[in-house]
C-alpha cells in the first residue's frame, strides 16, 4: 500500500493505522515509526489522524470465553433432540409395565414386523427418517450419529456389542477393552475398542474414517484382507474390486491426544517443521532428511488444514508433496548450504 | 475466542447448512462476542441482547436448509442481530413507532493513550466537545467501519441507508472532529 499521498481522514479510514494508534501492532512491526521518519512532510496529517483515531476509542461490554461457552452450549442442547433424564426414568417405568402384560402382544405382532421388513423381536431397529442428524444411545452408552436415510439394528440385550450399519453413522464408543465392538456393513466388519469412526456403506462399498482410538476392518472372509487405522485414516472398500485399502481422510483435523505446540515456524529447522506436523496430526511424514538437513521454514502458521499447511511448507522447501498409503511423502532437491529458505510468507 | 476469519466463516457456514453441530457451535461461539458487542450498543438492555443472540442462532439452525450460500458471514449476522433487536425494542415500547430506528447507545470516549501525542487542553476539551455532538447514525457508521471493519456497502445495507449517505455520515463526521485540532481564529 502506498500511504505516501494520504491525507488525514485516509489514514484515519486504514485498519493498519489504527491498530499502530491503538498499540495494537507487534513490537516488531516498525513500519509507522519507519514511515514517519521516511516522510517528513506527513508528520502533521499523522499527527492529527492519531489525535482522531485516540478521541473515538469506544469500550465493549465485558463478556468472558466461559459466559460465551455457556450460551453456545445453551444453544447446542436446543438444537440436540436429548431426552431428559425424567423423560427417561419415566419411559423405563412403563417399559416395566409393559413387559408385564406384554407377552400376546409380542406373539401376535411378530409375525407383522417380519412381514412388513422390521427387525425380529429381542432387536431394536433405529431408522433415521428425518433430513437432519440422529444420535442415539445404545445401552453400552455408546453413541451412534445417523445420517438422515440411515438405519441401525442391535440386539436388546446388547449382551454383544454388535451393530448392523445401513447408511452412513458416526460411533462414539464407551471403552471396554473386554468387550469390542462391531459395526457389520454388508460384508465388512469394523471392530473397535473405545474410539470414535464414522461408517458409510453405499451399494457394497464401505468407508471408514478414524477420528480416536484404533480400529480394524475386516474384508469378507474370502480376500482374507485385514486392515488397522488410526485417526485421520480411512479404510476404504471396494465392492467392484473386493479391494480393501488404506489412505488418509480428506481433511485431517488435530488429535485430541496432540500436544500443543504453535506452527508460527520462524527459522524451524525442517525436522522441527515435520515433528510437530506428525505429532498434532498423527500422519507419518517420510522425506529425505539429508537432502532437506540445511533447509529451514519461516511462516507463521496456526489454524490452516494440515494440507494447507503442507502447501506452504512445500512452496518454501520449493518440494511437493503426495499421499501415499495413508503416509505423506515429501519430494524436494533440497536446499542451499548458504541461503537457508529465502522465502518468506507474507 | 477470536472471531473466524472470512474464509473460515464460509466453510462453517456452508457445513452447518448442511446439518452440522459442530461447525454450527463453533460458528455461535466464534461470533458470540463480535454480536454481543454490537447488540450492547444498540440497547442498554443487555439481558435481551443474549436473548437475541440466541434466538437469532436457533432461528438459523431451524431455517438452515433454506439459507443461501454467503461469503459474508459476520456481515450477515450483524445485519441479522439489528433487525431481531429492532423488532424486540418496537414491541416492547409503544412509544418507539414503526419507522424510527434504532438509538445507538454505544458513547465513544478519548483514550488515555491520546495523552503520549501531545495535545493540548483546549484541543481535548474541543474534540470531547465534537464527539459529542455526533449524531446517532454518525456514531454508528463510525462503529461498524472501525470496529467491525465493514465496507461501506456493508453499513449502508446494515443500515437501510444509501451508499452515499453512508460516506457522507462518515467524512462530516470526522470533518467536524478534525475543526478540534485546530484554534478558533
Amino acid at each position: 500500500m502506498d500511504y505516501s499521498h494520504f491525507t488525514c481522514e485516509d489514514f484515519v479510514l486504514d485498519p493498519y493505522f489504527r491498530r499502530w494508534v491503538g498499540g495494537e501492532l507487534p513490537p516488531e512491526d516498525t513500519f509507522w515509526e519507519t514511515f514517519r521518519q521516511g516522510h517528513p512532510e506527513k508528520e502533521e496529517e499523522i499527527r492529527q489522524a492519531r489525535f482522531l483515531v485516540a478521541g473515538l476509542g469506544m469500550e465493549d461490554a465485558p463478556l468472558s470465553d466461559e459466559d460465551i461457552l455457556a450460551r453456545t452450549e445453551t444453544l447446542q442442547n436446543r438444537i440436540t433432540p436429548v431426552r431428559s433424564l425424567r423423560w427417561w426414568i419415566a419411559a423405563a417405568a412403563s417399559v416395566a409395565v409393559l413387559a408385564v402384560g406384554g407377552l400376546g402382544w409380542y406373539t401376535f405382532r411378530e409375525p407383522i414386523r417380519q412381514t412388513i421388513g422390521l427387525a425380529p423381536a429381542g432387536q431394536q431397529e433405529e431408522c433415521n427418517t428425518s433430513s437432519a442428524r440422529r444420535s442415539i444411545t445404545l445401552p453400552d452408552g455408546s453413541v451412534v450419529t445417523l445420517e438422515p436415510g440411515s438405519r441401525i439394528c442391535y440386539s436388546r440385550d446388547f449382551a454383544r456389542r454388535n451393530v448392523q450399519l445401513d447408511g452412513e453413522a458416526f460411533f462414539n464408543v464407551v471403552r471396554m477393552p473386554e468387550r469390542p465392538f462391531q459395526v457389520y456393513t454388508g460384508q465388512v466388519t469394523t471392530r473397535v475398542l473405545g474410539t470414535s469412526f464414522s461408517v458409510q456403506s453405499a451399494s457394497g462399498d464401505v468407508v471408514v474414517k478414524v477420528v480416536t482410538g484404533k480400529v480394524s476392518v475386516t474384508a469378507p472372509e474370502a480376500t482374507g484382507e485385514h486392515i488397522v487405522l488410526l485417526p485421520n485414516q480411512m479404510g476404504v472398500y471396494r465392492k467392484a474390486t473386493e479391494r480393501l485399502s488404506k489412505t488418509l481422510v480428506e481433511q485431517p483435523l488435530l488429535l485430541h491426544t496432540s500436544p500443543d505446540v504453535s506452527f508460527h515456524f520462524q527459522d524451524t529447522p525442517v525436522s522441527e517443521v515435520f515433528t510437530r506436523l506428525q505429532q498434532s496430526y498423527g500422519v507419518p511424514i517420510l522425506y529425505d532428511s539429508e537432502a532437506l538437513a540445511r533447509c529451514t521454514v519461516t511462516a507463521p502458521l496456526g489454524n490452516e488444514s494440515l494440507y494447507e499447511k503442507l502447501d506452504l511448507i512445500c512452496r518454501v522447501l520449493r518440494a511437493s508433496y503426495e499421499v501415499v498409503d495413508a503416509q505423506i511423502v515429501i519430494s524436494s532437491r533440497g536446499c542451499a548450504a548458504t541461503s537457508p529458505s529465502p522465502d518468506v510468507i507474507p | 475466542m477470536k472471531p473466524p476469519c472470512a474464509t473460515e466463516a464460509t466453510e462453517l457456514w456452508l457445513a452447518f447448512r448442511k446439518g452440522d453441530r459442530e461447525a454450527f457451535a463453533r460458528l455461535a461461539g466464534g461470533f458470540y462476542r463480535t454480536l454481543y458487542h454490537y447488540g450492547t450498543k444498540l440497547t442498554r438492555d443487555h439481558g435481551l441482547v443474549d436473548d437475541c443472540i440466541q434466538e437469532l442462532f436457533f432461528d438459523l439452525w431451524k431455517r438452515r436448509e433454506y439459507l443461501a450460500e454467503t461469503e459474508q458471514v459476520r456481515f450477515y449476522l450483524l445485519k441479522a442481530l439489528r433487525r431481531k433487536i429492532q423488532h424486540e425494542t418496537r414491541r416492547e415500547s409503544q412509544y418507539l413507532s414503526v419507522d424510527e430506528d434504532l438509538d445507538f447507545v454505544g458513547e465513544f470516549s478519548i483514550e488515555s493513550r491520546l495523552i503520549e501525542i501531545e495535545t493540548s487542553e483546549w484541543q481535548l476539551k474541543k474534540l470531547r466537545h465534537m464527539v459529542s455532538q455526533l449524531s446517532k447514525r454518525q456514531r454508528e457508521v463510525i462503529y461498524l467501519k472501525f470496529y467491525q471493519e465493514l465496507d461501506y456497502e456493508q453499513i449502508a445495507a446494515l443500515m437501510s441507508i444509501t451508499n452515499q449517505s453512508t460516506r457522507n455520515l462518515l467524512h462530516t463526521a470526522l470533518r467536524d472532529l478534525k475543526t478540534a485540532w485546530f484554534r478558533d481564529e
